[in-house]
């Protein structure tokens, strides 16, 4: 099959032996047009970018696989050099499996701290990610381990045979290139050894483990004779040398192997078998009660929970990222959460929790109650920030952010926060929805609105579209009961050994490293803790707001609409015909225009532009007509 | 405590730790219950009894109106808005349908009973569940299966819609608690709750699909009994209205021809005639007149069987063709008039404007705030000539235009010049409109009002469709004599289709028959009656049972005596006089308006047709009398003695069968022996009336009693004649007893028949479907189930 060098990193270059999938659906890919121009990788520079004509940024123009540029290694200081023999290992963690009756499996922490040039005694490292959550000022990635820097020499997509997958030792030398671009705390998405029965995809589902208290053996870097559990902690502290948090994302549900080893642990069908999330094949529920009526909770499945997070403590983690949080009653977590702060008072908490819902609309799914789950102890949820391209208007948004910040200020519990959701790993690229302007847009948003941990999950920062040639193929290698590459497509593949993601929009790392920067630099007081103040627009496209602090103001203004450019006025009490207006964050796309008057903005804004200016306002607060909303 | 049971002292710091942190464990697992959820956001409604049920919804349907409306005009909707848009578009279209089905039905009852059908099926499909599903549901089970909710939203839902999709903590432990008791859902189930709750959906469920397989049944039969329930109400509401505005609109006539003519019938009549001002009329002129005054607009506006026939078998072609010649003539001289006035109008326009120029330029220079030069300018001759030289002036737009270029005339001198320019042309165009509108005010509207407000009127009283007073006292007259006749079904269908059931018995008799004929001697043991065998036919049958009225004694049932025949048959009459007394008061009225009219044929016409539908009426009824005198006094055995048995046969074959053609010559009668007819009418209608008949009927004062004797001597007159060369007497004769009979039968075997049909599939769907709930919510298997939950996978 002759392909065009566009495709070369998917496809074996001819006569090559080394094919070892199989495409079902050819014509997905043939149709792409070969002769379809490569378009010039965008330099960045102050000025503003010129899309080419026919570029995917913009919308309705035919979507091809997006060109992956090649992967510049960012230049890393030297690994340590790893012992030649480990001082001891630490007990196998591997639970037994017990009767209910029977007492849980218990952990033996080691005899004596594993003695590497690494261990933690040699990091200075202080947990704060609770407070850097309730504070507004983590700034998270999600990255999927197995796929955070492997090495893909066929060019085929898949990790495979001698291919080195990715690892904790080869993930490290991306913590820079991640630290760059403002990130100071990682959401490392499951990393346990996934199940292999009714799996999803070649290498099982990260959200399938087979066994919570252990990791994943493909995370090991087999040329490290460090166990993979000091490969973990190697890599974590090297999060921690670089100032980077790193959160554990605990499963909800588990493996059918788990389910088999565990009853005692899992939810039951009136007929017995275990109890299946509605649209999920591969993994079963938990019962977190032992009588849900008498409200006494399944001692069994704490205590598995509590060895979670002994373990996640153990590792050096800062805080767990709890899938599903609903799965679980606010009872349950109640026992959990401050287990963990009793060992980690900074241990911090976030709870998948969109939105209240009346039921669920998920089979023997509870209803989502996100106040409940912060009312557990949760310090940051999702929220709803991902349907925020459904929202038409710009009051929509405000609406959302206000409505947030009273639930925060009358928390009995604590001020609690948001991650900015506008694109989790179980959503589309946001690259379909707008391109790179929208998701620049989307970064500035979360750069600059109040209540909100910006999230991105890895390969958005280069607005990587989520697009695997191995999609849904079979594959001939497999280490699950499944020959499929099952691919969730457009998203962050999490069932198969896939590439690193990478997009065709770098500019978006660099945008996102300005705006990270703001936030936790020149500006943080003003961003995290200052007032939320809504403007008066004439369009509903315009998202237009102040951030202000101690005299200090930010003015926001944006074009939501991804189609065209939007015009309107702005009433911005305190400004002055005379001031200067400087976009504090990269110009991208098409330009913006602002005519300034005394008090009021005139503005013609590009296609999914985002802008932000100081302005000298210090008075604003107390401008007529204006709502003031202030997290307390 | 160092080296205890050779524990290392690090080990036992690890120990202690250890157990420290089980303690901490321990303890908030014990504390795990401090934190309790929020209350959820929504909450259970109230359920509603079947009428407010009904009242909520229909509130609910005028939300759902609006919110399909606002979705329609912004694009924008929520899930729950769009998943009741079925409902909407089921209401809407079922209301279109029959707005459009009722344009096609002739009469108000029919087009009524398109809304009232669609109304009772809408009712329907709420209430059968209601009322034959959940309420004994609930009656059984103690929770309402279509328990509604309102969401966070505020959105009123069901709870069982999904069952996928359960908003189970809006109930309270203990409701579901008590719901488990009342169901016996064994105490000691684990998860007792999450198995009631589970019961609860598979229960709704179960009575939802029980009410979706009956819906198809049940809903169109009870629509049917529900309309036709309803269509007698409707019958006696349209019929009540539909006089009470006749007889208004003839109370009023005088001043509804006071009226002038109406803006738009005037300009469209001054239109024609512009039109026409300078070509010859032609036969388009005068069927545009004709159709715009439509003079016979009763025919347009009530297209019905009646009117059509009232007018047409009247003096509709006389009408018409006096009215043609009227609008010709007024026509002609309004053309004339018309383009004379024209010709003023636009002749020497420029002379007006000249005189206009001089008049205004004078006045102008006296009057303030306005410059002579400027006056001057604006006044320019020839300017003023481009504005008003249209020749389509009159004074009004000259001031007006003058108004608009800041000369207003106050002056009244001013004015009056203006208005004297004009004044020629304007005097003559309203002689021409006053001329048309006094014509049609006269002739035309008279014409049709006449024709019109009668042709309401006497439908209303007299129509032959269904809502007329008259019929419905035939009716009425009909259905109590052949109940009171007490006809079997098997008689009535012999009597309606008398060669079926001949055929049936010679040749291969049914299987009801064989049955009937072995159980005939069973029924005798029992003392039944075997009236198909003595009564061949429906005379024989309704002699007997008259017969028997008129042997009644006082220790029979009093609905068997003369005197309930004589009054039951009398309040239909009563019924009648209630409404045609007013009514023909009212048309009295009209006819004294109308007095002065050349040509009253319509009224005449339609007062004959009105008093020959009640006469009608009540010879039908006094044929009823006179045949239970007859038989009353045929008891006595001085009357049998001194009448032969041919004479008696004779008389009842007059009072039973005897019928008359509308332009009848003769009597339809035996021509046999006339001494032994002239014999029978004196029996008939000569010889005293019966005591007990007379005493009846009110004795020598009442009312019905002249009546009655009137209608005798009538008879008696017209039958020794033999002849009837007039329509008011042949249908004074009333209608033969059989014939009424026969009818009555027939409409009483059909309803009948149709009850027992509809009636007894109602009855089984009822029992099926109450009988079917006997078997849902059964729970045991559930409950061994839930006993057994987790046996499978357990270690």
């Amino acid at each position: 099959m002759q392909c065009s060098p566009i495709y070369a990193p998917y496809y074996p270059a001819a006569g090559a032996n080394a094919v070892n999938i199989q495409i079902f659906e050819p014509k997905a890919y043939a149709s792409a047009p070969s002769a379809a121009p490569v378009p010039p990788m965008p330099q960045y520079s102050n000025q503003v970018y010129q899309y080419p004509q026919g570029s995917m940024y913009y919308p309705g123009v035919p979507f091809y696989p997006p060109f992956y540029p090649p992967y510049q290694p960012v230049q890393m200081p030297p690994l340590p050099q790893p012992p030649v023999a480990p001082a001891s290992q630490p007990a196998s963690p591997a639970p037994v499996a017990q009767p209910p009756v029977a007492p849980p499996p218990v952990i033996q922490p080691p005899v004596a701290p594993v003695s590497q040039p690494t261990s933690p005694a040699q990091v200075a490292h202080k947990n704060n990610l609770k407070s850097m959550f309730i504070n507004n000022e983590a700034s998270i990635l999600a990255v999927n381990l197995r796929m955070m820097n492997p090495t893909d020499l066929d060019g085929n997509g898949l990790i495979q045979g001698s291919e080195e997958s990715g690892n904790f030792i080869n993930a490290v030398e991306r913590l820079d290139e991640i630290k760059a671009l403002g990130i100071n705390t990682l959401h490392i998405l499951p990393f346990h050894p996934p199940g292999k029965t009714k799996a999803m995809g070649v290498a099982g589902s990260l959200y399938a483990p087979a066994d919570f208290l252990a990791i994943d053996p493909m995370l090991k870097d087999p040329k490290d004779p460090r166990s993979v559990e000091e490969q973990c902690k190697y890599f974590v502290d090297e999060c921690h040398k670089r100032g980077i948090k790193v959160m554990l994302d605990l499963p909800s549900c588990a493996s059918l192997d788990f389910a088999e080893k565990h009853p005692e642990l899992m939810a039951k069908e009136k007929d017995g078998t275990d109890k299946t999330p509605g649209g999920w094949q591969d993994i079963r529920m938990f019962e977190p009660w032992q009588d849900k009526e008498k409200k006494i909770l399944n001692r069994p499945l704490l205590e598995m929970h509590k060895q979670y997070v002994d373990k996640a403590v153990e590792y050096g983690m800062d805080g767990i990222r709890a899938d599903v949080a609903r799965a679980k009653p606010i009872e349950f977590w109640n026992v959990i959460i401050p287990y963990s702060r009793s060992k980690d008072p900074e241990f911090g908490w976030l709870a998948e929790t969109y939105t209240y819902e009346d039921a669920s609309p998920q089979l023997n799914m509870p209803a989502d109650r996100p106040h409940d789950q912060l009312k557990a102890g949760f310090d940051t949820y999702y929220g709803q920030y991902h349907i925020f391209n459904q929202w038409n208007k710009a009051q929509n948004l405000y609406d959302y952010v206000i409505g947030n910040i009273g639930m925060s200020n009358n928390s009995k519990d604590g001020p609690k926060s948001l991650i900015g959701s506008f694109s989790t790993h179980d959503d589309q690229s946001p690259m379909f929805y707008g391109g790179a302007p929208w998701v620049m847009l989307t970064t500035g948003l979360q750069a600059t609105l109040p209540q909100i941990n910006p999230y991105f999950v890895d390969g958005v920062q280069t607005g990587d579209y989520y697009l695997y040639p191995y999609e849904n193929a079979k594959v001939s290698g497999t280490s699950t009961d499944s020959s499929t590459a099952t691919v969730h497509r457009g998203r962050l593949d999490i069932f198969n050994p896939g590439v690193k993601p990478q997009g065709p929009a770098p500019e978006i790392g660099i945008f996102m490293q300005q705006a990270m920067s703001l936030k936790n630099g020149a500006y943080k007081e003003v961003i995290n803790k200052g007032s939320f103040i809504p403007l008066q627009t004439d369009n509903d496209d315009i998202i237009a707001f102040a951030r202000h602090q101690d005299g200090k103001t930010l003015l926001v203004v944006a074009n939501r609409n991804v189609n065209r450019t939007t015009n309107g006025t702005i009433i911005v009490p305190g400004l002055r015909q005379d001031q200067s207006l400087q976009n504090l964050v990269p110009n991208y796309g098409e330009k913006s225009q602002f005519q300034k008057e005394n008090g009021k903005l005139k503005v013609s804004l590009g296609t999914s532009r985002f802008h932000v200016f100081e302005i000298n306002s210090p008075n604003i607060e107390r401008a007529r007509g204006l709502k003031i909303y202030k997290q307390k | 405590m160092n080296g205890v049971n050779n524990i290392s002292a690090q080990n036992q710091i690890i120990s202690q730790n250890l157990l420290r942190e089980k303690n901490l464990f321990n303890s908030l697992i014990l504390q795990s219950g401090s934190k309790q959820v929020d209350q959820p956001k929504g909450k259970l409604l109230a359920t509603y009894d079947p009428v407010t049920s009904l009242m909520v919804s229909a509130v609910d349907t005028g939300k759902d109106v609006r919110n399909f409306v606002k979705a329609i005009a912004t694009g924008k909707s929520d899930d729950t808005s769009l998943g009741r848009m079925n409902d909407v578009g089921l209401k809407i279209g079922g209301l279109g349908i029959a707005s459009y089905l009722a344009t096609k039905r002739v009469t108000s009852t029919a087009k009524g009973m398109e809304f009232v059908g669609f109304a009772a099926f809408m009712a329907a499909m709420t209430l059968w569940p209601k009322i034959f599903i959940n309420f004994p549901m609930y009656l059984k089970h103690g929770f309402h299966i279509d328990q509604k909710y309102q969401d966070s939203n505020g959105k009123k839902k069901d709870f069982s819609l999904d069952n996928q999709y359960r908003p189970l903590d809006l109930w309270k432990a203990e409701e579901i608690d008590a719901i488990a008791d009342k169901n016996h859902i064994d105490k000691d189930i684990k998860d007792r709750r999450e198995l009631t709750e589970n019961w609860i959906y598979k229960t709704s469920l179960q009575g939802k699909t029980l009410a979706t397989l009956t819906a198809g049944i049940a809903v169109p039969l009870a629509t049917s009994m529900v309309c036709s329930a309803a269509e007698k109400k409707l019958i006696d509401f349209n019929i009540n209205r539909a006089v009470e505005k006749a007889t208004a609109g003839l109370e009023n006539m005088g001043k509804t021809l006071a009226k002038p003519l109406d803006k738009n019938t005037s300009k469209a009549f001054e239109a024609i005639l512009s039109e026409y001002k300078a070509k010859p009329l032609d036969g388009n002129f005068y069927s545009r007149l004709g159709e715009l005054f439509n003079p016979l607009g009763v025919i347009k506006n009530e297209i019905d069987g009646d009117s059509i026939k009232l007018i047409s078998g009247m003096n509709y072609e006389q009408s018409s063709k006096n009215t043609a010649e009227a609008i010709k003539e007024v026509a002609e001289r309004a053309i004339e008039r018309f383009n004379a006035a024209q010709a003023v109008k636009t002749q020497n326009a420029e002379s007006v404007t000249s005189g206009l120029v001089s008049l205004l330029g004078d006045k102008l220079k006296i009057r303030g705030g306005i410059s002579d030069t400027s006056a001057t300018t604006v006044l320019d001759a020839e300017k003023l000539k481009g504005i008003l030289g249209n020749g389509d002036l009159n004074a009004q737009k000259v001031l007006k235009i003058l108004k608009a270029r800041n000369v207003t005339v106050e002056d009244g001198d001013l004015k009056a010049a203006i208005e004297g320019i004009f004044g020629g042309t304007e005097g003559q165009m309203k002689e021409v409109v006053k001329a048309i509108r006094g014509y049609a005010a006269k002739d035309l509207k008279e014409a049709r009002l006449t024709t019109g407000a009668l042709g309401r009127f006497a439908n209303a009283l007299a129509g032959k469709r269904a809502e007329s007073v008259y019929t419905r006292g035939y009716n009425g007259i009909s259905s109590a004599f052949t109940d009171r006749m007490n006809p079997s079904m098997e008689q009535m269908r012999r009597f309606i289709d008398t060669s079926r059931i001949t055929d049936e018995i010679k040749t291969t008799k049914s299987l009801i028959t064989r049955i009937k004929e072995l159980l005939r001697p069973v029924a005798k043991k029992a003392g039944e009656k075997e009236p198909e065998k003595e009564c061949k036919t429906a005379e024989e049958f309704v002699i007997r049972q008259i017969k028997k009225i008129a042997e009644w004694k006082n220790d029979k049932k009093p609905e068997d005596s003369v005197d309930y025949f004589i009054k039951n048959i009398k309040k239909h009459l009563d019924e009648m006089d209630k409404f045609d007394r007013p009514a023909l008061s009212g048309m009295k009225k009209f006819t004294d308006t109308l007095a002065t009219l050349k040509d009253d044929s319509i009224r005449t016409a339609m007062s004959n047709f009105i008093r020959r539908s009640r006469v009608s009426n009540d010879g039908t009824a006094m044929r009823l009398f006179a045949a239970l005198d007859l038989e009353k006094r045929l008891l006595s055995t001085s009357v049998r003695q001194n009448y032969s048995q041919k004479v008696i046969k004779t008389a009842q074959d007059i009072i039973y069968r005897a019928t008359t053609i509308t332009s009848a010559e003769s009597l339809l009668v035996s021509k046999g022996d006339p001494e032994v007819y002239k014999q029978a009418l004196k029996l008939l209608f000569g010889d005293k009336i019966d005591k007990e008949v007379k005493g009846a009927m009110g004795g020598e004062l009442g009312d019905l009693f002249k009546d009655f004797k009137n209608f005798r001597a009538k008879m008696l007159s017209l039958y020794n004649r033999q002849i009837i060369d007039n329509t008011e007497d042949a249908v004074s004769l009333g209608e033969p007893i059989i014939n009424l009979f026969k009818k009555g039968c027939k409409k009483k075997y059909n309803t009948t028949k149709w009850m027992q049909i509809f009636g007894a599939a109602t009855v089984g769907i009822i029992g099926i479907t109450l009988l079917a709930q006997f078997f849902i919510g059964k729970s045991k298997k559930e409950q061994e189930l839930y006993k057994n939950k987790g046996a499978k996978n357990a270690v």
